[in-house]
């Protein structure tokens, strides 16, 4: 689509020097740092033993979580939605980004449209809007009964509801880094591609694909830890089949007000999605590597 | 048109070829043929249409109109990937992910050609441009001209019907450019390779070429072998821009003896042959090449056909060359050049505001069509 307004987040041109850096460091001293150190103590402070808080150093939060089947499927259910739902993002990705970068002018701008167009509603009325077509007696099974294919039940509250909805929400998350890796293809390159024998197919797997994996990172690295973090949506579109980590702290603190388990709950979520966005963009640095730091 | 080619078929026709872009034309009636193991090279300023010429044969581009034949084959209906050209783009568009092997080898794993037979084919290319010990490299660790050779034998080996070549050597030195011709030629001639070459730089064409198509404003104003380009341009657009050329205009004249003559003022042109488009009475342009004109200090000034008055304004050293802009005594002005080896004693006594008597053969007069000229009434 445009390439200007892509490429301008790409780089932010030669800012440097610490203070310029300052403000940044301090943002996030106040807003991460403490924040997850404070989380960190409440987790190993205290425990909850018969309704009643026990204040001491204690690693009993974290051991509940790993000696109870419960917790752990809740870590490993949150997982496998992330995952997938990042994997269903890939995939829905490439036609919208490959229609944003290279499509006609007002194709492309009706797509950024549908894309962006989510955004503006509200979470909750989105949420409630795919209730109704996730339902059993939904627009999704109507449609799929009406071509008169097998109808698979209820939808709703399902993993995969929790699937399609935070897909919807985090869609753009992915498009658009990726739209803005593959515009910055030299088109003489896949020009160059045809030329020598690649079909469209080929041209997309041979040169395309490498070359946006950079873009498809970037999109990974927010979906995931995204989706894993989600709670609006895994409430109500999971229900109480599929809710995710996120509800299980809330539960956890509001409904049982155990503060401390909350938080080791909260902190093995974020020590979990930093260590996968760093095994992740790893191995995308690992296929990238030979070329894309190529000015260093 | 090359003596002696005439047995050898065309490898590639181009025929009657139009394309506009929203409305604008920017190819229009383009047709040319390159016999096998030919090189013919599209020459002309930006923007005249020679890449998108490329692009069409190519099948990159489908053209409007015309037809684009490969051995007397239509291959309009052929796509891209399947036409077997080679291509060399004019920034190169190596695929950046790729080590310089790979990139040679692209064209044949897309053919599926096997592992030992694309290693030994690549093995082959490298070494036609003399880049083997580099196969591991990736493109931005390679020199612009290390990157043209890649982009070159990839192009190279899959030993392609047709080779396109767009300004291959705009982007490096002169030294560098020189020494690449060279050597892209000797591979074309040995290889046999049919290829297309777009430049904008006329030196390179006439070094180059086998054929010259002289583009402008998406036609071809005159086709022919370098020395034919150089020596007998049709078109006033020809002659000024390959090379340097002075433009008299004139009334064309039967002269006494019923020789013609062209009637531009003060100076009378002689000219050897009118070609039969031109009639007398009518308004003509005549070119002359600096290095036709021969300076005379002659005193008193003689006077007659072919020759004329002028002032030396400047000398402008070029090296091999000097260039000696003169000045009519009716204010036209006029560029001679003269050879370092063969007038060296002159150059050195050249003197600002010297008056020499110029003179030149009758073959050097050449009657070329000017649309600029049309329409100016001669007094
Ligand atoms: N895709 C396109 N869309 C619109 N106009 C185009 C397109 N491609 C080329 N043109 C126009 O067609 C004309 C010829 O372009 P082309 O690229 O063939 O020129 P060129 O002779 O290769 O010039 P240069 O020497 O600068 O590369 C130009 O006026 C250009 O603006
Ligand atoms: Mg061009």
């Amino acid at each position: 689509m445009h390439r200007r307004l892509f490429q301008s987040f790409g780089s932010a041109a030669g800012m440097s020097g610490p203070a310029l850096a300052a403000p940044a460091v301090g943002f996030l001293l106040v807003f991460l740092i403490v924040p997850l150190a404070a989380m960190l103590l409440y987790s190993v402070s205290a425990r909850v033993a018969g309704g009643v808080l026990v204040p001491a150093f204690t690693l009993e939060n974290y051991a509940r979580i790993f000696t109870n089947d419960l917790y752990l499927r809740f870590v490993i259910r949150t997982l496998r939605v992330a995952l997938t739902t990042t994997l269903l993002c890939m995939i829905l990705s490439y036609p919208l980004a490959l229609i944003l970068a290279h499509g006609n002018r007002t194709f492309a701008r009706i797509t950024m449209l549908i894309l962006v167009a989510p955004l503006l509603v509200n979470l909750v009325i989105r949420s409630y809007g795919w209730t109704i077509v996730l339902n059993t007696r939904g627009l999704l099974n109507w449609l799929i009964a009406s071509v008169g294919l097998p109808v698979p039940g209820q939808i709703l509250y399902s993993e995969a509801a929790v699937v399609i909805g935070c897909a919807h929400l985090f869609l753009p998350l992915m498009v658009l880094p990726l739209a803005a890796a593959i515009i910055r293809i030299e088109p003489s390159i896949m020009d160059c591609g045809r030329v020598f024998g690649a079909s469209e197919f080929r041209v997309f797997c041979h040169i395309v694909l490498p070359l946006s994996l950079p873009g498809l990172a970037a999109g990974s690295a927010l979906v995931f830890p995204l989706t894993a973090g989600a709670y609006v949506t895994p409430a109500l579109l999971g229900g109480n089949f599929a809710s995710l980590l996120g509800n299980l702290i809330e539960q956890q603190v509001v409904a049982a007000s155990n503060w401390p388990f909350g938080a080791a709950l909260a902190t093995l979520l974020v020590a979990i999605l930093l260590l996968v966005n760093l095994i992740f963009l790893k191995l995308f640095e690992r296929k990238t590597a030979r070329w894309v730091h190529r000015g260093r | 048109m090359s003596l002696g080619g005439a047995a050898q078929p065309f490898d590639l026709f181009v025929k009657d070829i139009n394309k506009s872009f929203d409305g604008q034309f920017a190819v229009r009636g383009v047709s040319f043929g390159v016999r096998a193991g030919q090189l013919l090279a599209l020459l002309g300023p930006s923007g005249c249409g020679k890449t998108t010429v490329l692009r069409i044969i190519a099948g990159l581009l489908s053209p409007d109109e015309g037809d684009v034949r490969f051995k007397d084959r239509s291959v309009l209906g052929t796509p891209v990937h399947k036409r077997g050209v080679g291509i060399l783009f004019q920034n190169y568009a190596l695929f950046p992910h790729y080590s310089v092997a790979q990139n040679v080898a692209f064209g044949l794993r897309m053919r599926r050609m096997s592992g030992t037979e694309t290693a030994s084919r690549v093995r082959e290319a490298l070494a036609l441009v003399r880049l083997e010990g580099l196969e591991e490299r990736m493109p931005h660790q390679l020199s612009g001209g290390q990157q043209q050779r890649v982009a070159l034998a990839r192009a190279l080996a899959i030993k392609p019907l047709i080779l396109l070549l767009d300004e291959p050597f705009a982007a490096l030195d002169r030294k560098l450019r020189e020494a690449m011709q060279i050597e892209l030629r000797a591979l074309q001639v040995s290889l046999q390779l049919t290829t297309v070459l777009v430049t904008h730089d006329q030196d390179e064409a006439l070094t180059l070429a086998d054929e010259v198509a002289v583009m402008r404003d998406g036609w071809i104003e005159q086709i022919g072998s370098p020395s034919d380009i150089y020596a007998r341009p049709t078109s006033r657009f020809v002659a000024d821009f390959v090379g340097i050329s002075n433009f008299f205009m004139g009334r064309l004249m039967s002269g006494v003896s019923g020789e013609a003559v062209v009637d531009a003022g003060a100076l009378q042109l002689k000219p050897a042959k009118v070609p039969a488009e031109f009639q007398a009475g009518s308004n003509v342009t005549v070119a002359l090449r600096p290095e036709r004109l021969q300076l005379k200090i002659v005193e008193p000034a003689s006077s007659g056909p072919n020759q004329v008055r002028a002032r030396l304004e400047r000398v402008v050293y070029r090296g091999a060359l000097s260039f000696c802009h003169l000045r009519l005594e009716d204010g036209r002005p006029l560029i001679a050049s003269l050879a370092a080896g063969v007038d060296s004693t002159w150059i050195s006594e050249l003197q600002p505001g010297q008056i020499f008597n110029v003179s030149w053969d009758r073959a050097a007069n050449l009657i070329i069509r000017d649309e600029s000229a049309s329409g100016v009434e001669l007094d």
